[in-house]
């Protein structure tokens, strides 16, 4: 019973003390792996930081045709032309643009562009997917040489592959057809492909062919032709140009820009390439435990509708007033890039988001840099980001 | 006086008092939940001597009320002076003997639950290898240097609620004084924005703090939100080297002195384990066609180099993994959002309870006393019985 008490009152005086809670502790720990986001420019790190490999944006490419003046949003001019009579459709999910062609029976095609990383499941795979898209029995490795054939797209030749299906699959009245056509573009694999009723596919052949040759393949093209026709895999090796830093490159390219359209440039630490996203010619994800935040470059034709209008619809994404004609110039900065282009930088600070803008006006187009991310995640990245977009040339 | 005092002590109107207090207070303590949250509600009413229920927007306390410990305290002294005072030890009364010790026992082993017990979080994604887990309330200012070695960090933690406006805190291995300058239990950071803020200096002079502001934020009580502290400090060297900006929004800066480099971190308090585990794979299956989730599974690899152990462990629903003394439940999991599709991403959590085999014990030293206790009755009860049948 006299044990019981003592320990009572240990406890009472132990839980007076407060457990020792608020010491200040020291101890040696392992150190942590460097983390994801290691991008952390502060801290008096002065050195550029190292340089990774980004894949191109599938879509990527000088302009050929341009876009609409009045278009505020950030619609980079595709790099193709497209034929009349096509009909542009919302691009979504994986697909980097869309179009359709109807008619008034009721028939209709659809046509998409498609850009996957890497060789995309593999030549064979996507050929059944197709084919079991318009009832036809799966074909084998042997047969897909006697399907496929060379087609200009661009300044390159790429394979295309030809289904003719015979079942009626579409409202159970039509057979449908497709042709797709495989471009390996860098680390990424691009599909066009038009699919829909038999006949009227058939009917727009011309058009799709006409369509792939204006593709802006850019300037390297004898040299980056695919290697498709002599390989039955499409995990061709990666022929079109991949950046791998500013300082590698610039020796190699002169004053036109990359041989894919876009600049070189210096890619911080911890920023992630990411996938094609519809309208953009490349894109970055600085993953962070706070959230995301996401680096977008994209072109529109002329002034893209002018810069202050711009300004101020990057304002308004993070809930900021629209500014004044005459208050745009207190409200930002002159960044002056690597290869001697000088911008208007803006840092928009919204209670949540943040925006850091860079648009560098080139001639006859503009170029959009734009970083959108958690207001912390944003405070981090942003020297990073001014770095990035200093390094740049054009 | 002192027998008068014995009496009070011993009652049992006493004990009776005190379980209607106890009701009282978790009915006050459950009102009181809903505007301060689970973990304040606990500290102030549970955790504590003494406590008062203000009603939602009254402006003083308006119903005085017992704490958990001051209860708990005097119903363990009700049981004892009650059983010194009145208790008389025979071999027919060892059932009720047994069960007032367990009762003891599941009262002391609450308090040392409340003392001893520990919860973390230890989150990582697939791949990632954690010898630690995070707390998922209290932060620390750690200070970190290479410890001579590529592998070993020198660590000095200091806790939070250390950071008051004014204090000055000194440790013989960093080589400059904290003057702390300003301190917040809940604020976000972001950039200093042109114009907007050129009436406000940025939140200070050194790192990333040199482009920040930070805002103050109410603090947050509920379950799925967590404060986010912030700091402003002086380092104070053989002359100032700055002030720096510190928040658990923002990852490690660095300053060097005298030719070693550290670095600032606001951070989640850690603890680490004397062993490491992998996340390997995460498992997220949902019922067909909802998002309710049917199984959460993580496997990972449990690596101790000092046991040589190297196993691979399954952790689900209600199979929570038991090793070193932690128990680490499946807690949360996501998947990092990136492009390409990005890891899984697991938080387990972590429980170090030492007392864990108290309330056990305490029920079953319960149940052994009344079994007892009424075996002895019914015993004496038959055995009356039967000269009377004869």
């Amino acid at each position: 019973m006299r044990f019981t008490v003592v320990t009572v009152v240990s406890a009472l005086a132990w839980m007076a003390a407060g457990c020792g809670k608020d010491e200040v502790r020291v101890y040696q720990a392992p150190q942590d792996a460097l983390p994801v986001a290691a991008a952390n420019p502060q801290g008096g790190a002065t050195q550029n930081p190292p340089v990774s490999e980004i894949p191109r944006s599938a879509a990527s490419g000088s302009s050929s045709s341009v876009g609409s003046e009045s278009s505020a949003s950030e619609r980079p001019a595709v790099p193709w032309t497209v034929p009349a009579g096509w009909e542009e459709k919302p691009a979504s999910g994986m697909r980097v643009a869309s179009y359709g062609v109807k008619r008034p029976d009721g028939r209709s095609v659809d046509i998409s562009v498609v850009a996957m990383g890497g060789g995309a499941g593999g030549e064979l795979e996507n050929v059944n997917r197709w084919r079991d898209q318009i009832g036809l029995e799966p074909a084998t490795e042997a047969d897909l040489a006697g399907l496929r054939s060379i087609i200009p797209a661009g300044n390159r030749q790429v394979v295309m592959y030809e289904l003719d299906g015979k079942k009626a699959v579409l409202d159970g009245k039509y057979p449908a057809r497709t042709l797709a056509a495989i471009m390996p573009a860098g680390e990424m694999t691009v599909f066009f492909k038009i699919t829909g009723e038999s006949a009227l596919v058939a009917e727009q052949k011309p058009q799709f062919l006409a369509w792939l040759k204006s593709v802006d393949t850019g300037g390297g093209g004898g040299e980056s032709a695919p290697e498709a026709s002599a390989s039955s895999s499409a995990s061709a090796p990666a022929s079109a140009p991949v950046v791998s830093g500013g300082s590698e490159r610039a020796s190699g390219v002169g004053g036109g820009g990359g041989a894919d359209g876009l600049p070189n440039w210096q890619v911080p630490s911890g920023w992630k390439a990411a996938g094609p996203k519809p309208m953009r010619l490349a894109s970055f994800d600085i993953p962070d435990a706070a959230g995301n935040g996401d680096v977008s470059i994209s072109k529109l034709s002329g002034n893209g509708g002018g810069l202050l209008a711009n300004v101020n619809r990057w304002r308004g994404q993070v809930g900021l007033a629209p500014l004044e004609a005459g208050a745009l110039a207190a409200n930002s900065k002159t960044v002056a890039t690597a290869g001697g282009d000088s911008g208007t930088w803006v840092e928009l600070v919204g209670t949540e988001k943040t925006i850091l803008g860079a648009i560098v006006a080139r001639g006859e187009v503009s170029w959009f840099f734009k970083l959108t991310a958690p207001a912390p995640v944003a405070a981090q990245n942003r020297d990073a980001f001014e770095q990035f977009v200093r390094s740049i040339r054009f | 006086m002192i027998s008068k005092l014995f009496q009070f002590l011993s009652s049992l109107r006493l004990t009776v008092v005190l379980l209607g207090l106890g009701v009282v207070v978790v009915f006050f303590g459950t009102l009181g939940q809903t505007s301060d949250g689970l973990y304040v509600a606990q500290e102030r009413y549970f955790r504590s001597w003494f406590s008062y229920w203000t009603p939602h927007g009254a402006a003083f306390p308006v119903v005085p009320l017992p704490g958990g410990y001051l209860l708990g305290t005097m119903l363990v002294i009700n049981l004892l002076v009650a059983h010194f005072t009145r208790f008389k030890w025979t071999w027919s009364k060892s059932g009720i003997f047994l069960t007032h010790i367990g009762i003891i026992l599941l009262l002391l082993g609450q308090l040392a639950t409340d003392m001893l017990a520990r919860e973390s979080i230890m989150s990582f994604r697939e791949g990632d290898t954690r010898n630690y887990s995070e707390s998922s309330m209290d932060f620390e200012l750690a200070f970190l240097r290479s410890a001579g070695s590529n592998t070993l960090d020198q660590v000095v933690s200091i806790p939070a609620s250390r950071l008051k406006p004014g204090a000055e805190l000194r440790q013989e291995l960093l080589p400059f004084a904290i003057r702390v300058k300003e301190a917040y239990e809940n604020a976000r950071i972001r950039l200093r924005a042109p114009v907007m803020d050129s009436n406000r200096p940025p939140a200070a002079t050194q790192g990333v703090g040199a482009r920040i502001v930070i805002d103050e934020q109410p603090p947050t009580r509920t379950m799925d939100a967590r404060n986010v502290p912030a700091a402003v400090v002086e380092l104070l060297g053989a002359s100032s080297l700055g002030t720096w900006a510190l928040s658990g929004e923002l990852k490690s800066q660095t300053v060097t002195v005298e030719g070693t480099e550290w670095r600032l971190e606001y951070r989640p308090v850690r603890d680490y384990k004397p062993f490491a585990l992998t996340l390997l794979k995460t498992t997220h299956e949902t019922y067909p066609g909802t998002d309710i989730p049917k199984n959460f599974q993580s496997r990972v690899r449990l690596r101790n180099t000092e046991s040589h152990e190297d196993r691979e462990v399954d952790i689900y629903m209600n199979s929570p993994l038991r090793y070193g003394g932690y128990t680490f439940f499946q807690y949360q999991m996501g998947k990092e959002q990136l492009a390409d599709g990005g890891r899984g991403t697991s938080a387990l959590q972590v429980v170090r309870n030492p007392s864990w085999v108290t309330p056990y014990l305490g029920c079953i030293l319960v149940g052994v006393g009344l079994l007892v206790q009424f075996l002895m009755h019914l015993t004496k009860f038959i055995a009356r019985r039967k000269p009377r049948a004869v």
